[in-house]
């Protein structure tokens, strides 16, 4: 027989706990290899749906097929996967070398065989110097990385990791987002990873699942999610909701236009034209902060230019995050300098409409 | 109004080396930031700059005069923390109380009052209990309160951390503000290097009770002292190179493989005595081109490598390149990106402009060029 296309498939997966549905069909498949981000806020079901194809739960309805074989009956330990929990729950007791052999261990591999993987999975993942260490002496960043070689120890078909990169330290997250990526192609395994922080899914995923209240509401590929959210919400969630927004009102004719941010606003005629075409009277128009441009006057803007407040700004050494306000509307732009304005004076803000998203006011649906 | 002088101060707690020899020179009327990550020492600086810590080494002076044995109470210093401590009355009866300690005349403290309350912006909450006030409101609260001590100079420690992003950067906007008019000496705690950045005249960088680098924010951001300093900033830090310097032709080597560059570049480190030094750039400094046999000039290092990993952060790429058994990192714009049309293990050559470029010691990693 040969060997199924996907390692791993999820088909129509059912979770009730009390009445609530925590996991409402859920389905996908993976490839050999593939690294899938499992992206959705804390309680949207990203935990338990890792522990159903680990077969620590058992789903109401749904097949979890592990290389084309369903294994809803098989046990945990049976079904070639390898969970990583958020709570590093290692022996505090035992030295870093032992924390990561004891899954090993308890396979009853030989003594040279564990020694030879504790060695390779300690050098990807930088802990060489600390095997000796105990556990309950490590610092937050090295206990996570102990984990995760942990996990990895075990040689597994798939890798089911839950918030690893949680509770770190920014620049250790960094630089731990990246080993991981690489890891995954030097390895060849296929891992799941489930995720709150939107920055994760779209650095580390070859795919990304958005899972908003047990249901999956979008997937592909980082950037296709990026640049094309099915639904408002996702965009804001994707910018941890600082997304700008700007909500316009077309008359049933298509004569008048208003804007929530003011009255002082032009919008390119083109892009009116676009508007018109719409079959919606409220439009949201979004954009995210590289496609913004705040500055002391805009010429021409191809899109929607309203009069904004100068707020503030953060210097992030290579570039400028620049902070605009107008009723309430928060606009934020990306730039190599500061624009030559003071705190509060008056800014023009401009979202070209070739880079924004256009989302149906009602709906919050994606129109363009 | 004071300058501040820190004299080989030391610290240590038991067995802990918390600050090790720290000279400071803080101008009257700067923000000066002190930035670390946590544990670096810079709480215990502030501390004692503040009197609420007693250095176990050196000296510290407010204009020259020697404060190290004089107590907090009385060296006329306002500290603002991260979790403002207001009493619960008005805000008014807030501002109010240093003042009235201070002896002031009823007229005199309701005229004062209400011009800082003013100078922050809370002047329309004055009656106010401060229960009714949301977040960032209290902290000006906070901020007014301190002010109504008429300290020498401010000691902050973190004070925005618990405001939310747009919050904070309006508040950042309004010190930075105040700090005009003012002229204050404001020293300003923080691990967050944005906050550093974006506020503060200079900014003193810490690493395990050591300061690494004084300098404004475009100097430790471009100009990093040390390696650490260069690490440490930025999202990523910088990429860090080892490389030798072929003496007969003044190449540049990665490894065994040569990398172009100009060889004035190469004589300038022989010349300091270095046939091994450690090279550094930003990840934004460097371009990716495809052909292998691209034109380039003395503006620009270029060196081959291969793809490793690519990294999507929505605003831009971050693209993992390696070479000779190093890895640095490339960012890239969307467009960019895509004009490029990269994949995992295309040969690429990055181009880095070789006036962004720079040098470290490999023993002590100090920057040489």
């Amino acid at each position: 027989m040969s060997k199924s296309e996907y390692i791993i498939q999820v088909k129509n997966i059912v979770k009730t706990y009390n009445g609530r549905k925590v996991l409402n069909d859920i389905s996908f498949a993976l490839k050999r290899g593939e690294l899938l981000a499992i992206l959705g806020p804390p309680g949207s079901g990203k935990t338990t749906l890792l522990k159903i194809i680990a077969g620590l739960i058992k789903q109401d309805v749904g097949d979890i097929i592990i290389d084309g074989r369903i294994v809803n009956d098989l046990p945990p330990y049976e079904r070639g996967v390898s969970l990583v929990f958020e709570t590093l729950a290692l022996y505090p007791n035992m030295s870093v070398y032992e924390n990561i052999a004891s899954p090993l261990i308890a396979e009853k591999k030989d003594k040279e065989y564990i020694d030879k993987r504790v060695g390779e999975i300690a050098k990807l993942l930088k802990i060489e110097h600390i095997l000796d260490r105990k556990a309950d002496k490590l610092s937050g960043g090295e206990r996570q990385r102990v984990a995760i070689a942990r996990a990895l120890a075990k040689e597994a078909e798939i890798y089911l990791l839950d918030e690893p990169l949680s509770n770190l330290d920014a620049k250790i997250r960094y630089a731990l987002r990246t080993e991981f990526k690489k890891l995954k192609s030097i390895l060849g395994k296929t891992i799941i990873l489930a995720t709150s922080d939107p920055i994760d899914a779209l650095a580390l995923g070859d795919n990304v699942i958005l899972l908003f209240n047990g249901a999956i509401i979008q997937e592909g590929r980082p950037s296709d999610v990026y640049y094309a959210p099915r639904n408002i919400s996702i965009a804001r969630y994707l910018t941890g909701n600082v997304l700008n927004e700007v909500s316009i009102s077309i008359d049933s004719y298509g004569k008048s236009v208003s804007v929530d941010a003011g009255q002082e606003f032009s919008i390119d005629p083109y892009f009116l034209k676009v508007l018109r075409e719409v079959s919606e009277t409220s439009i949201t128009l979004a954009s995210y902060a590289d496609a913004c441009i705040i500055d002391k006057s805009i010429e021409s803007c191809s899109g929607i230019k309203i009069a904004g407040e100068f707020i503030g700004y953060e210097y992030r050494g290579s570039e400028y995050l620049i902070y605009a306000r107008k009723n309430g509307r928060i606009f934020r732009s990306l730039r190599t300098n500061l624009p030559n304005v003071t705190f509060g004076e008056k800014v023009d803000v401009c979202i070209p409409h070739t880079n924004a998203l256009l989302f149906s006011s009602k709906t919050g649906d994606l129109i363009r | 109004m004071v300058s501040i002088k820190l004299v080989n101060i030391s610290k240590t707690f038991g067995s802990v080396e918390a600050l090790k020899n720290v000279n400071l020179e803080i101008r009257d009327g700067e923000l000066f930031a002190i930035l670390g990550p946590s544990g670096c020492g810079k709480t215990t600086l502030l501390r004692i700059i503040a009197g609420l810590e007693k250095p176990t080494k050196g000296r510290v002076y407010f204009d020259d005069i020697d404060v190290t044995n004089i107590p907090a109470e009385i060296r006329d210093v306002s500290m603002v923390f991260q979790f403002y401590a207001l009493y619960p009355t008005t805000v008014f009866n807030n501002i109010a109380l240093p003042l009235k300690s201070k002896g002031y005349s009823k007229a005199d403290i309701e005229k004062r009052v209400k011009e800082i309350a003013e100078l922050v912006g809370i002047d329309k909450a004055l009656k106010l209990h401060v229960d009714k006030l949301n977040v960032a409101d209290k902290q000006k609260v906070a901020l007014a309160r301190a002010m109504a001590k008429e300290p020498r100079v401010y000691l902050f420690d973190e004070p925005l951390t618990i405001l939310d992003p747009v919050t904070r950067v309006i508040m950042r906007s309004e010190l930075k503000k105040l700090q005009q008019k003012l002229k204050q000496t404001i020293i300003y705690v923080t691990h967050d290097q944005i906050e550093a950045l974006t506020l503060a005249d200079r900014i003193a960088v810490m690493n395990f009770g050591v300061v690494e680098q004084v300098g404004t924010s475009w100097d430790v951001y471009n100009l990093p002292d040390t390696t650490f300093v260069g690490w440490f900033l930025g999202e990523p830090g910088m990429n860090f190179i080892e490389v030798t310097v072929d003496e007969d032709d003044l190449s540049i080597k990665i490894g065994s493989k040569k990398i172009f560059s100009d060889p004035s570049l190469g004589k300038k480190l022989l010349d300091l005595g270095l046939d091994k030094a450690l090279l550094g750039f930003r990840a934004e400094n460097v371009a990716l081109v495809r052909e292998v046999s691209a034109t380039y000039n003395s503006n620009n290092i270029a060196i081959d490598g291969v793809i490793k990993v690519i990294e999507f952060f929505g605003t831009h790429y971050v693209v993992n390149v390696e070479t000779e058994g190093s890895e640095f990192k490339v960012k890239l714009s969307v467009s960019e990106f895509n004009k490029l049309m990269l994949s995992e293990n295309d040969r690429v050559k990055a181009l880095i402009k070789v006036d962004k470029v720079c040098f470290f010691n490999l023993n002590n990693n100090r920057r040489v060029l």
